[in-house]
C-alpha cells in the first residue's frame, strides 16, 4: 500500500481511542457488555465526526472471536480483517451510489442467510440519506425484523432526508461536533506519534478552521504538513488557510463610510491577489454587516458569537440603521447574482460599488412624507464629488421584485400623527384613512364608507348594504384600535348600514378612474397618427384595449 | 508547458508524488481563467509516467499512451456533451471501473470542474473519495469551493491556486501572444486578470467577437445603430456570452461615473468613447442596466430555454425606452 492520508491512518480502531462522543460510547458499550443490543443504529452529525468509525468499531465488536465485547481483541482473524477492510461478514453498501431500489432488494436478498465466518452479518449502509423513497420502503419490514443473525447499521450526515418510518425503526445516536480543545488534542497526539514539530497556535488556526469535524482537522493538518515541508509553524498555516483577517473587511467598510470607490477597487485587487474565493468573502462581508446591525441597534451588547465586537462597533457608530440594512439588501441581492457577474471577482467589486451608489433617503418626521410607499421615494443616488458626471437623482428601485425598503420605526409614526392631526371633521374621513394603517378586509369595509358623527367617544360611519355582511366584532375592534392609534383618544365605533349621502373613498377612487379612463380613450381618438391609421387601413379601435397611462 | 505561477506548486506536488506522501484526494482551486485544469493534466500524466524525473518523461508506455489518449488508468470526468452537469452515471461507471485493478502503478481521475457535480453524484462520490480501493490519486478541478459539498471538501487536501501578479500574468501572455493587436495590456483587463483566460480569448477569436459586440452596443446607446438589427446579429452568438460582454460594458461605465480611472476598466482601450457617452446616462440608469442584464441572463441559464433573438431585442428595448423617458 502506499500513502495513508492522516485522517484514514488515525481513524480510530476501538472505542478507547474515540475522541469526545463519549455520551455515544458509553451507551453502545453498556449495551455491549449486558448484550442488551439493538438490530438497527442509526448514527447521525456533521462530515468527520466519526459515524463510520463508530460503526465499524460496533462491527468488530459484535463479530471478535473473543465473544461480544466493548474491546476487541484486535488479534483474532476477523478483528484483523476488519481492520483491512475484508471482512466478508461485514458488508459496506456506499448508499449514495446505489441508491436504486433494485440495489436495495438485491442487498435484501441475502439477508436471510445465515453469516459465512463471523457471528453477526453487519451491514453498514453509508450514506444512508440518498437512498430514493422505493429503497427506504423496500427497507422497512426488513428493518424492522431482521433475522437475529443481522445487524443494520446507518450513517448519515442528513437525518432530515430520512423518512420517518425509517428513523422510528432504528435507535438514534447523534454525534456531536468535536471543540476545539478535542481537536487540537488529538492532533497533537498525532503529530508526536508521527514526529513532526509543530507550534502549538498553529494547531489552534487549524482545529478552528475545521469547524467541529476531525477529518476536516486532520485534511488540513496533511495539507500543513506537506506545506511546511515536515513542519507545522503558523506562519505556513495562515499562509496556507488564506484566512481573510478581519481588517480587510473593517478596510472596505471604512472606504465605503468615506465614500471612496478608488479604495474599493484597490481592496477588491488586494483580495482577488490573495487567492481569496469571493464567495467566501461576500459570507464574511454579510456576517460582518449583520454583526454591525446588530451593535447598531444593541450597542452594549457583548457576545462571543463574534471574535471581535470593538471594531465593528466604531464602524457601526459611523453608519444609520438604514444604511446598514440596505448595505446589507445589497451585499443579500449580490450573493444572489454573482454567479450571474462575468467573474466573482466584478460581482462582488460591483457589489460594493452599489453600496456606494445608493443611501436611504432620509425617513421625513412628517406624517404626509409617509403617505406614498416608502418605495418609491426611499432610495436616492448619491452625488460624487469624485464625479463630474454623478449627479443626484432619486431613484425609483434599485431592483424591481426585491427592493430594500430602510423601515421607518413604528415609533416615529405615532408620534408625528398625533401633531399633525388636530382637527376631524365629517368630511375628512378620505384624510384619516390612509393614517388607519388597515389592512385586508377592513381596509376594503374602511374605502366603503363614510363619517357620519364624531364626538368624544363615539364615531358613527355609514356603510353600504353591499359591505354589511363583513362588519362583525374583531372588524370593530381593529377600527377602534387603528382610530385610537391616530387620533389619541379611544373611540366607541358604529356602523350604520344604508346609502351615504356622501361618497366614499372608494366612489370617488373610481370616478377618478372613470375620469382619466374617458380622458385616454379621447386622447387616442383625436390622435392625429391614430386617426391616420383608422382611416387608411380601416382599422377599428377595440375599447377595452386603451388604458390610461401612469 | 507549466505556467510560472504554478512552477513552485508543481514542484512541491512532484516531491510529494516521489516520496510517496501523495494523498489520494486533491481539490485544485482557484478562479477560472488560471490553468487549474492543465496543470491537472499534466500532473496526471506525471503520476502516471513510469519514469522518476521532475517532468513527465514524454517516452514510456505511459506518456505515450497518455499522449494518445488512451491510457488505461486515467479517467477524464466532464459533464457530458451539452448538458451543465457531471451526472450520477458518470459517477457510477468510474467508481466500479477504479474497484478493478490497473495497468500500472496508479489510477488517476480527474473531475473537471467538481461543482458541476449534482447533489446525487457528488454523494455517490464520497466513499471512494474517502477510501478509494487501491493506489488511486482523485483530482478535484474547481473554481467554486464554496460549490461544493462539505462532505466533499473535507475528504479533499486543497491546492489553492493563486493568480500571477500583475505584471508576471502579462510578461507571460506577452510570450505567449502570436500577433502584437490586440495589445496584452487590454485582453488581460478584458479578462480581469486571468491570464489563461487572457490567452484563450486571444486565440480562439473570441476577442474580436466580443469587441464587435461592445462596439455594437456602443452603437445602440448612441443611436447608430438601430435596435433590431443588433439583436438580430447577436442572436446568432451564444447568447449568454453577449449578455456577459454587455454587463462587463455597463459595469465599466458605472466605474467610470463613480470616478475610477482608465486603467481600471475592463475595456479599457474604449474608455474615451465610454467617456464620451457617459453624460447622457444618469447613475441610476445605468445600474438598472445592469439589473436587467442580470434578469435577461437569469433567464437564459434557467431550463426556460428563451428565444434567443426576442430575449435581446426586449432588453434592448427596455434600455431605449429608459432612454427616452429621460
Amino acid at each position: 500500500m502506499g500513502y495513508q492520508v492522516l485522517a484514514r491512518k488515525w481513524r480510530p480502531k476501538s472505542f478507547a481511542d474515540m475522541v469526545g462522543q463519549q455520551h455515544v460510547v458509553q451507551a453502545l458499550s453498556n449495551a455491549l457488555k449486558q448484550n442488551r443490543l439493538h438490530h438497527a443504529y442509526l448514527f447521525t452529525g456533521t462530515r468527520g465526526v466519526g459515524k463510520t468509525t463508530v460503526a465499524r468499531i460496533i462491527a468488530k465488536c459484535l463479530n471478535c472471536e473473543s465473544g461480544i465485547t466493548h474491546e476487541p481483541c484486535e488479534k483474532c482473524s476477523a478483528c484483523t480483517e476488519i481492520n483491512a477492510g475484508r471482512f466478508i461478514d461485514l458488508i459496506e453498501v456506499d448508499a449514495a451510489s446505489r441508491t436504486k431500489v433494485e440495489d436495495t432488494r438485491e442487498l435484501l436478498d441475502n439477508v436471510q442467510y445465515a453469516p459465512t465466518k463471523g457471528r453477526f452479518k453487519v451491514y453498514l449502509i453509508d450514506e444512508v440519506h440518498m437512498l430514493s423513497g422505493h429503497s427506504f420502503n423496500a427497507v422497512l419490514k426488513t428493518l424492522e425484523e431482521p433475522p437475529p443473525h443481522v445487524k443494520f447499521l446507518l450513517a448519515t450526515t442528513d437525518p432530515q432526508k430520512i423518512p420517518m418510518t425509517v428513523l422510528s425503526r432504528c435507535l438514534q445516536f447523534h454525534l456531536k461536533n468535536l471543540t476545539i480543545e478535542q481537536i487540537v488534542a488529538q492532533l497533537i497526539y498525532i503529530l508526536e506519534q508521527e514526529k513532526i514539530v509543530f507550534e502549538t497556535p498553529a494547531l489552534q488556526q487549524l482545529a478552528r478552521a475545521a469547524d467541529g469535524s476531525m477529518r476536516d482537522a486532520l485534511s488540513l493538518l496533511d495539507q500543513a504538513i506537506a506545506h511546511g515541508e515536515n513542519q507545522v509553524s503558523l506562519d505556513t498555516v495562515r499562509a496556507m488557510l488564506g484566512t481573510l483577517a478581519p481588517s480587510h473587511l473593517y478596510d472596505i467598510i471604512e472606504a465605503l463610510i468615506n465614500n471612496d470607490a478608488q479604495a474599493l477597487y484597490e481592496q477588491t485587487q488586494a483580495l482577488s491577489e490573495h487567492g481569496v474565493d469571493f464567495t467566501h468573502v461576500m459570507e464574511e462581508l454579510l456576517g460582518l454587516l449583520h454583526q454591525m446591525a446588530l451593535l447598531h441597534a444593541l450597542p452594549n451588547l457583548t457576545s462571543n458569537l463574534f471574535s471581535d465586537n470593538e471594531t465593528p462597533r466604531e464602524l457601526a457608530k459611523k453608519l444609520t440603521a438604514e444604511q446598514l440594512q440596505l448595505y446589507y439588501q445589497i451585499a443579500i441581492l449580490g450573493r444572489r447574482d454573482l454567479s450571474l457577474a462575468s467573474t466573482p471577482r466584478s460581482g462582488f467589486e460591483m457589489t460594493l460599488l452599489r453600496m456606494l451608489s445608493f443611501y436611504p433617503e432620509k425617513t421625513s418626521p412628517t406624517i404626509h412624507a409617509n403617505t406614498k410607499s416608502a418605495t418609491t421615494e426611499a432610495l436616492q443616488s448619491k452625488s460624487i464629488p469624485a464625479s463630474s458626471h454623478a449627479q443626484p437623482h432619486k431613484i425609483s428601485s434599485i431592483e424591481k421584485p426585491t427592493t430594500p425598503q430602510p423601515k421607518t420605526p413604528t415609533t416615529h409614526h405615532s408620534e408625528s400623527t398625533h401633531k399633525n392631526m388636530p382637527t376631524v371633521s365629517t368630511e375628512s374621513w378620505d384624510t384619516i384613512l390612509p393614517h388607519l394603517k388597515l389592512t385586508g378586509v377592513a381596509l376594503a369595509v374602511a374605502q366603503h364608507c363614510s363619517l357620519l358623527s364624531l364626538t368624544d367617544h363615539l364615531i358613527t360611519l355609514q356603510v353600504s348594504t353591499g359591505q354589511a355582511p363583513l362588519i362583525n366584532d374583531k372588524l370593530i375592534a381593529r377600527f377602534q384600535e387603528a382610530i385610537a392609534h391616530v387620533l389619541d383618544k379611544k373611540l366607541r365605533v358604529e356602523f350604520k348600514v344604508g346609502t351615504s349621502e356622501q361618497t366614499t373613498p372608494a366612489q370617488k377612487q373610481a370616478a377618478i378612474q372613470e375620469t382619466r379612463q374617458q380622458h385616454a380613450e379621447s386622447a387616442i381618438h383625436q390622435d392625429k397618427n391614430v386617426q391616420a391609421i383608422l382611416s387608411t387601413f380601416g382599422a377599428t379601435i377595440l375599447p377595452d384595449s386603451v388604458e390610461p397611462n401612469d | 508547458m507549466i505556467v510560472p505561477w504554478l512552477k513552485k506548486t508543481w514542484e512541491k506536488m512532484v516531491n510529494t508524488l516521489h516520496q510517496g506522501t501523495l494523498p489520494h484526494a486533491l481539490l485544485i482551486s482557484g478562479s477560472a481563467g488560471l490553468g487549474k485544469f492543465e496543470f491537472a493534466v499534466e500532473f496526471a500524466k506525471k503520476i502516471l509516467c513510469e519514469k522518476k524525473e521532475p517532468q513527465s518523461c514524454n517516452h514510456c508506455h505511459s506518456c505515450q499512451w497518455f499522449a494518445a489518449n488512451s491510457h488505461p488508468d486515467y479517467w477524464l470526468i466532464e459533464p457530458e456533451e451539452d448538458k451543465k452537469q457531471i451526472s450520477i452515471a458518470q459517477i457510477r461507471d468510474l467508481t466500479e471501473a477504479l474497484g478493478k485493478t490497473g495497468y500500472g502503478h496508479y489510477q488517476v481521475v480527474i473531475i473537471h470542474p467538481a461543482e458541476a457535480m449534482n447533489r446525487a453524484a457528488a454523494n455517490a462520490l464520497l466513499k471512494t473519495l474517502e477510501e478509494p480501493s487501491g493506489q488511486v490519486v482523485i483530482l478535484l478541478v474547481c473554481d467554486r469551493p464554496a460549490g461544493l459539498l462539505p462532505t466533499i471538501r473535507s475528504r479533499c487536501q486543497e491546492i489553492r491556486v493563486q493568480p500571477p501578479s500583475d505584471e508576471n500574468a502579462l510578461e507571460w501572455l506577452t510570450s505567449k501572444l502570436k500577433s502584437a493587436t490586440p495589445k496584452p495590456s487590454e485582453l488581460m483587463a478584458l479578462a480581469d486578470g486571468l491570464p489563461v483566460l487572457a490567452l484563450h480569448l486571444a486565440e480562439s477569436g473570441e476577442w474580436e467577437q466580443n469587441d464587435q459586440i461592445s462596439e455594437d452596443f456602443l452603437g445602440v446607446l448612441t443611436g447608430k445603430l438601430s435596435v433590431l438589427k443588433a439583436a438580430e446579429k447577436w442572436a446568432k452568438q451564444s447568447v449568454e456570452q453577449v449578455l456577459t460582454i454587455l454587463s462587463t460594458f455597463i459595469q465599466d461605465l458605472i466605474r467610470l461615473n463613480l470616478g475610477l480611472s482608465a486603467s481600471q476598466l475592463q475595456h479599457s482601450h474604449r474608455a474615451q468613447e465610454m467617456q464620451r457617452i457617459l453624460p447622457f446616462f444618469s447613475l441610476q440608469q445605468l445600474w438598472s442596466f445592469l439589473t436587467e442584464i442580470h434578469t435577461a441572463k437569469r433567464r437564459v441559464l434557467s431550463t426556460a430555454n428563451p428565444n434567443a433573438q426576442l430575449l435581446l431585442e426586449s432588453f434592448l428595448l427596455s434600455l431605449h425606452l429608459d432612454q427616452r423617458r429621460k
